[in-house]
């Protein structure tokens, strides 16, 4: 890949997403990408973006730039922190009045593993049953093609066995012909997914009680991230909490500019005004 | 350090398990079958074993009934690798005793995986 053609493509990447790319990740640009070479027909990433300056296309700008920021993602990948979730959500849900719904928000979810995997312990312990408001849990991404993975809620051999074990395999999933399993239906009506963009201004998802932001930040460029950080922070209710990876933390220290508490993965709050 | 005992007819398997095993700081013995495994596991205990369920000599099912004859339920933890991917086959393996299984194939990530589910990463 020319020079040329990899500094457009980290432009695009840095606008549409906020993503950082370096150089030293051609290999990884050319496996993100290779799904739009064959569709489109083109022998290289040179020939891609070659169409894209003699023909500029946003859409295909935003397609490309989702791509890019595919990111991989696993089933239980913090089981501290989604114990931390899961008490947080029982005071806030059991023993109280009834109260308009709890709202939970995974931003950059990739294909979902972090949802369902919230879901698959809040079912495990009955909550949404016992719960006296309504939970809703909603994951989003700009990449659609790892949106759509998600709402199908069917992983691959590899991606079940990965955070899951034996036993919550069995309780939530089915097995398909194509040794792929899917999440069974009790699980999978408890997400939503839907298209979001961290650092675009105009899309604002409402206000939630908790928000799960791990490992988005980190690939961000600085500017963006405080941008991203700004969008949480708008979307957070007064009482609510952001929950973050430990590589987060000093992004949302450097970035946050209102009072947020802030929970690391280690339950401790890194930072409540 | 925490050792782990493989038992699989298959050298390549053995040698790639033995890999990622290592690679995670616990030391590694190997057994091509359930007798031979049983007679490492009488010299010396393992913390956990990669047992395959089907092998000539003796099995996976039947090491897992002459180990919990020797152990009772202080066993060492036990991980059944297995090709067969279909739920009753892997409840099958869990009554028969196993922590847990690994479908084959697997790769780095479903071992560490495993591994730390049980605690030992």
């Amino acid at each position: 890949m020319q020079d040329s053609s990899f500094n457009m493509l980290a432009h695009l990447a840095l606008t549409q997403s906020g993503q950082k790319l370096n150089r030293s990740q051609s290999d990884l640009i050319v496996i993100r990408l290779a799904s739009i070479l064959r569709r489109e027909n083109f022998q290289s990433l040179d020939d891609l973006v070659q169409c894209l300056k003699a023909r500029p296309n946003q859409r295909f700008e935003a397609e490309i730039a989702s791509h890019l920021v595919t990111r991989k993602t696993r089933f239980f990948d913090d089981p501290v922190q989604i114990e931390t979730l899961i008490d947080v959500i029982k005071q806030k849900c059991l023993d109280s009045d009834p109260l308009p719904p709890l709202k939970i928000w995974y931003p950059g979810t990739a294909t979902g593993q972090d949802v369902y995997s919230l879901i698959i312990r809040l079912v495990e312990d009955k909550i949404f049953k016992r719960a006296n408001r309504k939970i809703e849990i909603i994951g989003t991404d700009i990449n659609q093609a790892s949106l759509k993975r998600a709402r199908s809620g069917a992983f691959n051999h590899f991606e079940i066995q990965t955070g899951l074990s034996a036993r919550r395999l069995l309780e939530n999933f089915s097995p398909l012909a194509s040794r792929d399993w899917v999440l069974r239906e009790r699980v999978r009506k408890k997400a939503k997914f839907k298209t979001h963009n961290l650092i675009s201004d105009d899309q604002s998802l409402g206000r939630f009680d908790i928000i799960v932001c791990r490992n988005v930040l980190t690939d961000m460029a600085p500017g963006q991230q405080k941008k991203a950080v700004g969008m949480l922070e708008t979307c957070l209710m007064p009482e609510g909490q952001i929950y973050v990876g430990p590589d987060d933390h000093p992004i949302m220290l450097a970035s946050a500019s209102g009072p947020t508490t802030i929970i690391g993965g280690d339950r401790r709050p890194i930072d409540s005004f | 350090m925490k050792d782990c005992l493989i038992i699989d007819d298959s050298a390549a398997i053995r040698a790639i398990s033995r890999a990622i095993v290592e690679s995670l700081s616990i030391s590694v013995r190997e057994a091509t079958n359930g007798q031979d495994g049983l007679s490492l596991c009488r010299a010396l205990m393992p913390d956990i074993i990669l047992l395959d369920w089907h092998m000539p000599v003796m099995n996976g099912p039947d090491f897992l009934q002459a180990l919990r004859k020797d152990t009772g339920a202080n066993h060492p933890a036990i991980i059944v690798l297995s090709e067969q991917a279909q739920p009753q086959h892997i409840q099958d393996a869990l009554h028969a005793g196993a922590d847990e299984i690994i479908l084959k194939p697997f790769d780095t990530e479903v071992i560490r995986s495993k591994f730390e589910i049980l605690g030992f990463v």
